[in-house]
């Protein structure tokens, strides 16, 4: 606390402009991307223009608010308050102010205002000309789709506000902004839409981000950790998206969105289980594909979880539960395996994750190659060494490729992470360790709250209304209803009735 | 975190499952022979050598070596043979993957509750597997080369299968041993030269020779070839047999007309009459030409009925010998005694003491077939032959 009152001064302006670029100056030591430009206007009097390059449109800033300073600066002079003037009448820029508190006047600076500075007046003019080159909108890199909306977040919160604005286009869309991080001074907001969402879930977010104690947030992460309701667990409480179009369907099914500054995911919740399982393609693409997919996923899930504990406990413990071809195949592969089973599933198992963590450091060129190298070269090698047996670069490999079709990356990692404990119980109990592993799993699900709605809500506790978008997803236009946590306005469809296609007086059928 | 500490603890302490061991410390049985010793048994079991079965270079399995190696022990219970096998394997004996049993003939025939007593408490052996009889000493046939599975183990399951419809394995023929007025059967195998007439690279195979019916546990017979056939038929449990018939009319000449019985199904009824037990047995089978030696039109309708005359007495015939043979040797694997205790409750709680010793062998056994012949088969006529047509008289 003691280095905040350092940095910025408390205080007003004085009369003099020299005393207040002086005190200005000093804020702001060290800092060469502050200018200051000294002005002298066309009746003699001196000015000042600060702003920090590189924030401002600079373009903008000349030609509507620094030309008619100066043209004007001759109207100015017997003006008792000629910075109120200026900011209401004289300059045609979108947005201007003044302040006659310095800490204010330093806050806008370094939001990207320019400052003017008068002599003989106390008073600031703000010129609200925010630009600077940020990155524009782009396709989605990490949450691609064949068929939706190809566009992404982006690093600016005023151009991702306005992406879900041209997809929603109500005034019930709220958004409540929260600043966080003493250094940052990062812009929050708070999105839902009002009659939908729980009231009191958005309350809930905004008072736990609005708690939060921290000099910096660079990313969604950071207010992710100290907004979910179980910081212990491994698992995600929180869905981030850069899709726009996947956030307008959050918001539409009442959850609360939280979007920072400076990064182009988003926060939503609260979320279920299920939703982690659920593409947005999901909803796009006619409801058959949609089902088979989600069950593809659902089972591969499973995959990903089970397989490699299961090939350990079948090995080591129950080599009756195999047919019999299939026990000899494994056997002969596994002849000259001097490992015990875990201990081969284990080095291909970290040598997987090595090979990922190392692809994404990689530059683009190489790392396709390491891959290949790693998959193709290594696997191969280390299975005509006798290192490591075929059958678990099989089960490795699948388990791998299950891994990514995950949706969520968030619940991928969890699950990657999950795999070894239960290895490990596998390699000691057999399928007695895997369904006690599965049992702790099921137990800690079940207490599980996202936001304050149970995880596995739909399930357990078990709503009827919510089957239709949990292992199935049923026809648009069936599913009237929305899911059963967001309490208010379920309906989702007028009167809440089914509206299938076609004329609906005679039934569907074209004439 | 607590709770979950002491529940892991709990985990580790209590479970007891500390039986780990890797699939290359295990020796699997696929098959194993029990043959009789001075006072005791000799159990041949044959372990599949999975090193040989091809491993990361992926051979053919033509390398020479087999991929089976047979090993065998004394003891004076099947459980000590076990043990006494263990003693010289270096891998731990596993039976779960155990497809076949044999038992030698003459061991079969003091009784094989002795010899299964120990197999049914030990857990790892499956009811799935079968039993199998050998005529002659059971650890030769384990020896048979069978040089088209990966051991021979494999192909006297395969045998197993095929011997019956409905395959008996070891479940079902505990079953038939525990059910009153039935008694159980068996298919009975043998090692046998691979080409008879091959002098030189002389391999050795299994056959399938016969059915072995018991009487209770005890082996009571084997019956072969026409006796097997008509045995199976009786049961509905042939796997598509072909009746061989002599051309009505031209028995002389010897020319055959082969059937091949597609779909077959046989009907126990017993009769009360006059306080004696009467039998009928019915048969009703679909057949299709399979073979035409002689030079009739198949296509001819009134041939066809003749000829459908002819197969039902055949396979009268047939069965009638091999019910004959079964009441011979007091074995009743049709299951007449468990017919009569269905049908006359009160009249078999009388009978049921004497049944196998004085009364199933004198009942009157009455078959009937009906044979239908659905299909001739592709030709319209016999190959490069002028039809003949029907003498009226016959």
């Amino acid at each position: 606390m003691s280095n905040k009152e350092a940095a910025i001064p408390t205080g007003k302006l004085v009369l003099e402009l020299d005393r207040n670029v002086q005190t200005l100056q000093d804020v702001f030591t060290d800092c060469a991307d502050v200018i200051f430009r000294q002005l002298t206007l066309v009746n003699g009097t001196k000015a000042c223009l600060i702003y920090i390059g590189g924030l401002v449109e600079t373009k903008e800033l000349s030609d509507n608010a620094l030309r008619p300073f100066i043209e004007a600066s001759t109207a100015l002079g017997d003006e008792s308050s000629p910075a109120k003037l200026l900011s209401e009448s004289l300059l045609s820029v979108p947005s201007s102010t003044t302040f006659t508190r310095l800490a204010d006047i330093v806050s806008e600076l370094t939001e990207g205002s320019a400052v003017l500075l008068m002599d003989q007046c106390a008073e600031a003019v703000i010129v609200r000309v925010k630009g600077g080159s940020r990155r524009s909108v782009e396709q989605s890199t990490t949450e691609v789709s064949i068929r939706g909306p190809k566009e992404a977040f982006t690093e600016d919160i005023q151009k991702n506000t306005a992406l879900l604005r041209f997809k929603m286009k109500t005034p019930q869309l709220k958004m409540v902004s929260a600043l966080v991080g003493e250094q940052t001074k990062t812009t929050v907001y708070v999105a839902y839409l009002k009659d939908v969402a729980d009231e009191q879930i958005v309350q809930k977010v905004l008072e736990r981000i609005r708690a939060i104690q921290i000099d910096g947030v660079l990313e969604s992460g950071y207010i992710e950790e100290f907004i979910e309701d179980h910081p212990f667990s491994p698992f995600p409480q929180l869905q981030y998206t850069e899709r726009p179009d996947t956030a307008a369907a959050m918001l539409l099914e009442g959850r609360v969105i939280v979007l920072v500054d400076g990064t182009p995911f988003v926060l939503s919740g609260p979320i279920t289980f299920w939703q982690l399982m659920h593409s947005s393609e999901d909803y796009y693409e006619r409801y058959f594909i949609g089902n088979l997919l989600r069950w593809l996923r659902y089972s591969f899930l499973f995959v990903a979880l089970y397989l490699p504990a299961l090939y350990i406990a079948v090995t080591t413990f129950h080599q009756d539960m195999l047919p019999t071809s299939l026990v000899f195949s494994i056997a002969a592969a596994r002849e000259a395996i001097p490992f015990p089973a875990l201990i081969e599933a284990l080095i291909m198992e970290i040598s997987f994750e090595a090979l990922r963590e190392a692809g994404i450091r990689l530059p683009k060129v190489i790392g396709q190659a390491v891959s290949i190298l790693g998959a193709l070269v290594i696997g191969q090698s280390a299975v005509e060494a006798g290192i490591v047996s075929a059958p678990v670069v099989i089960v490795v490999s699948l388990t791998g490729i299950a891994s990514f079709t995950i949706p969520r990356f968030n619940l991928a990692i969890t699950v990657r992470m999950l795999r070894f404990p239960l290895m490990l119980l596998a390699s000691m109990f057999g399928v007695y360790g895997v369904v006690m592993g599965t049992v702790w799993t099921v137990i800690h699900l079940c207490g599980l709250t996202s936001l304050g709605v149970p995880y596995l809500t739909g399930v357990a506790p078990f709503r009827k209304g919510d089957q239709k978008d949990i292992l199935i997803r049923a026809p648009w236009w069936a599913m009237s209803r929305r899911p059963s946590f967001s309490s208010r306005n379920r309906n989702r469809m007028k009167n809440g009735r089914l509206s299938q296609g076609g004329d609906s007086k005679d039934g569907g059928k074209s004439p | 975190m607590k709770k979950i500490g002491i529940s892991i603890v709990c985990l580790v302490l209590l479970a007891g499952c500390w039986d780990r061991k890797e699939i290359n410390d295990v020796a699997f049985i696929v098959g194993s022979a029990i043959d009789m010793e001075d006072g005791g048994y000799r159990s041949t079991m044959q372990i599949a050598a999975v090193g040989q079965m091809g491993g990361p270079q992926g051979g053919g399995g033509s390398s020479g070596s087999k991929a089976w190696h047979v090993e065998s022990a004394f003891g004076r219970t099947i459980h000590t043979t076990r043990e006494a096998e263990q003693k010289h394997l270096s891998r731990i004996l596993h039976f779960s993957h155990r497809r076949v049993l044999i038992v030698s003939d003459s061991l079969a025939r003091q009784g094989v509750i002795p010899l299964f007593d120990s197999i049914f408490r030990f857990p790892q052996n499956r009811l799935s597997s079968f039993p199998l009889i050998a005529m002659g000493e059971a650890k030769e046939v384990l020896t048979a080369e069978a040089p088209l599975e990966r051991t021979p183990a494999e192909m006297i399951r395969e045998l197993a299968q095929m011997a019956t419809l409905e395959p008996i394995n070891m479940r079902i023929f505990v079953y038939s041993l525990l059910t009153e007025g039935i008694d159980p059967i068996a298919p009975a195998i043998r090692k046998i030269p691979a080409a008879a007439n091959l002098k030189k690279d002389q391999k050795t195979t299994v056959e399938l020779a016969g059915i072995a019916v018991f009487k209770h546990d005890k082996l009571a017979t084997i019956l072969e070839d026409r006796l097997a056939t008509g045995l199976l038929l009786a049961m509905g449990q042939a796997r598509n047999p072909a009746i061989e018939v002599m051309v009505p009319g031209e028995e002389r000449n010897r020319r055959a007309i082969v059937l091949q019985i597609s779909k077959s199904e046989s009907q126990i009824r017993p009769k009360l009459k006059n306080g004696r037990i009467e039998m009928d047995l019915s048969l009703t089978m679909t057949a299709n030409l399979a073979e035409n030696t002689s030079d009739y039109d198949s296509t001819d309708y009134r041939w066809r009925a003749l000829l459908e005359r002819a197969a039902e007495q055949r396979v009268t015939r047939l069965v009638e010998d091999a019910v004959a043979a079964l009441q011979k040797h007091k074995s009743d694997a049709l299951g007449f005694g468990d017919a009569v205790h269905r049908r006359y409750r009160s009249h078999w709680a009388r009978l049921r003491d004497r049944w196998e010793e004085s009364e199933f062998p004198q009942i009157k056994v009455t078959v009937k077939s009906d044979v239908n012949m659905e299909n001739d088969g592709a030709l319209i006529r016999s190959l490069d032959r002028k039809s003949k047509e029907l003498k009226p008289s016959s």
